[in-house]
């Protein structure tokens, strides 16, 4: 099995799932799909009396926005470069809300917010959404922080994060050793 | 120096403090090799505290820390247990540091190499990375380092006044001109108009100096076994 650990608004989480899907397909192992709440993803403006910490920050930013738009073209995707979807929190809520196979709705959601640009941020759409991918849902489980925190203790700090046999792996680049790890289970 | 600039088709950026350089230089020489190229090898010396706070360790335990959150704590441990299960593969051992090295002399010999003795960089890296990372590297020592450059087959005479001169003043010229060329760590690649930050890209680098045959593929860390050094 393959846990995954994903947010909505991040670009280079929508740019994972397509390959771990494909991965999870090869070696016919399902995928658990958990909510992380990453980093914001807005790009810093640059300001006059910008410190070294600051400017590094921003040119990280820049540059790590600019690849992920660079590999989204390579995949054909034309991807809003101003996202409705700023707050991801009811979208991952609703992630751990869903019992059962998850992917349907992960997919749909992702598609959603970044190929379609609508705003995660509605029940209404996310209702529609779980209706289309016959994901089932339990309203009242409220357990997304104790997830995060549980994440965060056994080491993660952003997403997309992949976990095979224990090991964590951040980000799609390292797809090439996990299916040396599926390979070999 | 123009830091985007250069006469061979890619400019890669390293520090010798970076454990992501450190496995990043045997899939690039790689590269390098299969393609029948020659790189631009340069330094770009970190400014680590600047970003990701500072940390003192004896004995493996921290001792003093500056700066750092529990996420960026979960960032540098994980970055340092990705390096490592990376360089293991490639059969080098890949120990934490204990501090912050200055490490301008070691990557000025980098400049050297590439410079003067173009063809002995791949052993300078050999000489200078895998023992720094089994911490048996004083690179802050200028002597230590003219032993990597003796090693490597490197003519180390004219090395101390390059540090001091030429190479110096190309090296500072990197780091007040990094931010604006849109570096920010290593390894950076340079090929053509397109800046690349870490090793994930060399799949794409390497179908882009092939003629682009095929569809173009995506980041991936590729897989490389070195085997017992």
């Amino acid at each position: 099995m393959i846990r995954a650990y994903i947010d909505f608004k991040s670009l280079e989480c929508f740019l994972a799932i397509e390959p771990i899907i494909a991965l999870a397909k090869e070696f016919g192992v399902a995928i658990d799909w958990q909510p992380f709440s990453s980093r914001p993803r807005a790009l810093p403006t640059q300001v006059d009396d910008e410190t070294v910490t600051q400017t590094h920050h921003r040119v990280r930013a820049e540059s790590e926005h600019r690849l992920r738009l660079h590999y989204a073209s390579v995949r054909g995707y034309k991807i809003t470069t101003e996202p409705s979807t700023q707050d991801s929190t009811r979208a991952l809520m609703r992630l751990s809300q869903i019992s059962g196979d998850r992917t349907e709705f992960v997919k749909q959601a992702f598609e959603a917010c970044w190929l379609q640009n609508k705003n995660l941020d509605d029940t209404h759409l996310l209702d529609q959404i779980c209706i289309t991918a016959s994901a089932a849902f339990d309203s009242s489980k409220n357990d997304l922080e104790e997830i995060q925190v549980i994440a965060e203790e056994a080491g993660l700090f952003d997403a997309p994060t992949f976990a095979i046999d224990e090991q964590l792996f951040m980000g799609r680049a390292h797809i090439p050793w996990m299916r040396e790890l599926l390979q070999q289970a | 120096m123009d830091v985007l600039k250069s006469n061979s088709p890619v400019i890669i950026y390293l520090d010798v403090k970076s454990p992501y350089a450190f496995i990043s230089v045997q899939p690039t020489l790689a590269l390098e090799q299969d393609l029948g190229l020659s790189f631009d090898w340069r330094p770009y010396t970190l400014d680590i505290p600047s970003y990701l706070g500072s940390a003192r360790k004896e004995g493996g335990a921290v001792v003093e820390s500056s700066g750092r959150s529990p996420k960026i704590w979960n960032a540098i441990r994980y970055a340092y247990m990705d390096a490592r299960r990376y360089a293991e593969r490639q059969g080098y051992v890949l120990k934490g540091t204990e501090k912050i090295w200055d490490s301008s002399l070691a990557n000025m010999g980098i400049l050297f190499t590439n410079l003067y003795f173009r063809e002995r960089i791949p052993a300078y890296l050999e000489a200078v990375y895998p023992p720094f990372w089994r911490r048996e590297l004083d690179i802050e020592d200028i002597e230590v380092v003219k032993q990597c450059l003796d090693w490597a087959g490197v003519d180390s005479t004219e090395f101390e006044s390059f540090a001091t001169g030429e190479g110096k003043v190309m090296h500072d010229q990197i780091l007040e001109t990094r931010f604006d060329a849109g570096m920010y760590g290593v390894p950076t690649y340079v090929v053509g108009e397109d800046v690349f930050f870490g090793r994930e890209h060399l799949p794409y680098i390497r179908w882009m100096l092939s003629g682009k045959q095929g569809p173009a593929p995506d980041i991936a860390n590729e897989l490389l076994t070195g085997g017992a050094r």
